[in-house]
């Protein structure tokens, strides 16, 4: 009987693929999609504790935070400010080390290597970079200039911009120097020819043919821009200067102070503009795909 | 296919009513009823005194079993405690009953999870409230609810030599005064004796961040939780901040010592003031002992804007888990902490427990240490006698007769405070206004973003 039902679902191409993806799709459940559903749940009750259905209050609630506006203000203006930075030096260093020029091997290494540092030795490092008497304060004072508490002022954010592009600008790098050397050499040769200059080789090609590429890079960057609260905990603390109070600040805040029902809500908030801006950003990439096949 | 559906759904629907079988099951065997308390860091006499309490609680009560988990004991920090008790409370496997030290109180107050023990209290016949001081518990309310009942508590006072004191005739009107004027009184403190260039007779002991946060700016209610404001404007949390700094700068303070060290008899008339915290009567005589001996007087601390508010702070303050199906129970085992045996134990216990909630137990505990006879060596022999008067008696009576604020903690405020003071504390140089300004803005956006929240 076993024999039989064994063979009768082996002779079945789907049950088998079913089976193979069972595992995963066990722990996905498990792990994302049961909580997923819970938490959506718990954003629409009063507590965990009286279970009372009280709409769309918890939204509101948050929406009226001014910690979580400030928080999303933050990211924002973070984001916005990392994301293009990001893409232009990495796209630079990309096109600079995909040429044949000396030490190329070395740079390269050199770019990539903040990826395999610990971020414990990464905080450590930028803390004695940028302390009250750190190194930075030093050299302004050799120089007879005034230090600055850089992470309780409004140039924290600059700060942790440096250690987010420090941090990531080697990944995109990789990423684009990978897309670089897909990008056939027929069509450089040809616009040789054309007698085309570099802007024009750069604009009417590179970055043409590089666009599926950068549109993977843009969403990497959004998700490590997203990252960088881990850096900045480990600086400044839970309570950090209020220009570097980011929306995972007031998430993990909101989980100690056990208001779950607002960390649900600030949760969901940000998942749909998330997935809002992926959306949008998929639909302007098919476009310009179409546009280039 | 609505076959199968229909058959797993029973089969599920069997699997639960299996559990719930089993837990009838084992009501009806007349499985003990379980209650749990918790802790983080208790001291080791409040530990003694737990063992008392389980071996008291199950006597009375053999059908419940007392369960005592010590999240110390698992090697947690207090960010840990933190997470591990939300997770626990969260879950429903919070404990029944807790102290609140190292809790953000208010936030827990806010979100219902503390029980409010004044029903309690009032519903309970066998409860005589008069047996403790009920000022004290009013003053432990908040929005008329007893969040938690303290069963021991302790006095931060200001200590001047009695012997300076009445030598200079110096008068001190703790009902009004403020900190600019205890700054006032430590300047006039500083001389050079001998007039060699230094001075010989120092204001006070060093401070650390930690003591001054608790002394000076814990002793008030600078924070409105109620309406997510900071009491005092950036200007007057200046000013706070300037004299914070004064307290704990070289000009004022000995070199050698620091508060809390013991200072020698024969060094003792070089400090004249000191910040003390009265942890019982016996906590007032150890204060005594190291500070040199000397004998003291006391004072109300000295609040920023002179408000005439007597406070206290309490080590061991229980509340009851409002989601605990047990609060009947928690609330008996509240009931033998403050009971006369248990209360008795921290009239009587050698070390600094606190003063005892019930009146005939601080009177007893009075009695017991106006009993001892503490020595200090002098040299080769036993020098001066350290000894409990009637004055530490009648000045430890007045104050609890006119208590009548506790300021709520919150370790998330304390954190942020301290994180911030530390560097002004920590530094030698001195502190400028413009300084100083930034500071407490920076603490006030700190601060707001987390009453924000």
């Amino acid at each position: 009987m076993l024999k039989k039902i064994t063979k009768k679902i082996l002779a079945n191409e789907k049950s088998i693929c079913f089976l193979f993806l069972a595992p995963s799709l066990i722990g996905f459940s498990i792990f994302y999609l049961f909580p997923f559903f819970i938490s959506f749940y718990y954003s629409f009750v009063e507590s965990v504790f009286s279970n009372k259905f009280i709409g769309f209050n918890n939204y509101i609630s948050v929406l009226h935070s001014k910690s979580f506006l400030r928080a999303a203000k933050n990211t924002l203006i973070f984001t916005s400010l990392s994301v293009p930075l990001n893409i232009i030096l990495s796209l630079f260093l990309a096109t600079l080390v995909n040429q044949k020029i000396y030490c190329r091997k070395l740079l390269r290494s050199f770019l990539v290597s903040p990826l395999v540092v610990p971020v414990a030795s990464t905080v450590f490092f930028w803390r004695i970079m940028f302390h009250q008497y750190g190194v930075v304060n030093y050299f302004i004072l050799t120089k007879d200039g005034t230090p600055v508490d850089w992470l309780n002022t409004e140039w924290a954010i600059l700060v942790i911009l440096i250690i987010y592009l420090w941090k990531n600008i080697g990944y995109s790098m990789l990423l684009f120097i990978a897309g670089l050397q897909n990008i056939p050499l027929e069509f450089y040769e040809s616009s040789y020819i054309d007698g085309a200059n570099w802007w024009v080789r750069f604009t009417r090609i590179t970055l043409v043919y590089l666009t599926p590429t950068t549109f993977f890079v843009f969403i990497m960057c959004i998700i490590n821009s997203f990252k960088v609260f881990r850096e900045i905990y480990l600086m400044a603390g839970d309570y950090p200067h209020e220009s570097i109070y980011m929306l995972q600040h007031y998430m993990n805040n909101t989980f100690a102070a056990l208001d779950y029902q607002k960390l649900t809500s600030a949760a969901f908030i940000l998942g749909c503009v998330i997935f809002f801006l992926v959306f949008c950003l998929f639909k302007v990439e098919r476009k310009i795909s179409k546009n280039i096949s | 296919m609505f076959k199968r559906i229909i058959s797993v759904t029973i089969a599920v629907a069997l699997m639960f009513g299996s559990f719930t079988a089993c837990d009838i099951t084992d009501q009806k065997n007349g499985e003990k009823q379980t209650i749990t308390f918790s802790y983080f860091k208790l001291n080791k006499t409040d530990e003694g005194i737990l063992k008392t309490v389980e071996k008291s609680f199950e006597k009375k009560y053999p059908g419940v079993d007392l369960v005592i988990k010590n999240y110390s004991d698992e090697g947690y920090d207090l960010e840990k405690y933190l997470t591990t008790i939300n997770t626990d409370l969260m879950s429903g496997k919070g404990p029944d009953i807790f102290p609140i030290t190292s809790l953000p109180t208010v936030k827990y107050i806010k979100k219902n999870i503390f029980a409010d023990l004044s029903t309690f209290a009032n519903n309970d016949k066998e409860f005589a409230q008069d047996k403790y001081f009920t000022n004290i518990i009013d003053a432990s309310k908040y929005n008329n609810k007893l969040p938690a009942f303290p069963v021991t508590f302790t006095i931060k006072a200001f200590a001047g030599s009695t012997d300076y004191i009445e030598k200079e005739s110096i008068n001190i009107n703790d009902e009004t005064w403020t900190l600019s004027d205890a700054l006032k009184l430590a300047e006039a403190a500083m001389k050079d004796l001998d007039g060699d260039g230094k001075p010989d007779r120092y204001a006070y002991p060093k401070m650390k961040v930690d003591s001054l946060t608790d002394y000076l700016l814990y002793s008030e209610n600078y924070i409105d939780y109620e309406n997510a404001k900071i009491s005092l404007g950036t200007e007057e949390f200046t000013e706070l901040l300037m004299v914070l700094k004064a307290f704990s700068d070289n000009k004022l303070t000995h070199p050698k010592y620091t508060l809390g060290d013991e200072i020698p008899y024969q060094n003792a008339n070089e400090i004249v003031y000191s910040f003390v915290n009265l942890a019982g009567y016996r906590g007032l005589l150890g204060n005594k002992y190291t500070l040199g001996g000397e004998d003291k007087n006391f004072y109300r601390l000295p609040s920023s804007t002179g408000a005439n508010k007597y406070t206290f702070d309490s080590r061991m303050m229980l509340a009851i888990n409002n989601y605990s199906k047990n609060k009947e129970m928690a609330w008996n085992l509240l009931k033998v902490f403050l009971s006369d045996e248990v209360q008795d134990l921290y009239a009587s216990s050698t070390s600094q427990s606190g003063f005892p909630i019930q009146k005939a137990a601080l009177d007893m505990q009075y009695n017991n240490v106006y009993k001892l006879d503490w020595r200090l060596r002098d040299g080769d022999g036993w020098g001066k006698n350290v000894l409990l008067n009637k004055a530490d008696k009648k000045f430890v009576t007045d104050y609890i007769k006119k208590i009548n604020t506790f300021t709520f903690k919150d370790t998330r405020i304390e954190g942020i405070i301290k994180s911030e003071l530390e560097p002004i504390i920590t530094q030698s140089t001195s502190l400028n206004k413009a300084y100083a300004e930034k500071l407490a803005s920076n603490i006030r956006s700190k601060l707001k973003i987390y009453m924000d929240e």
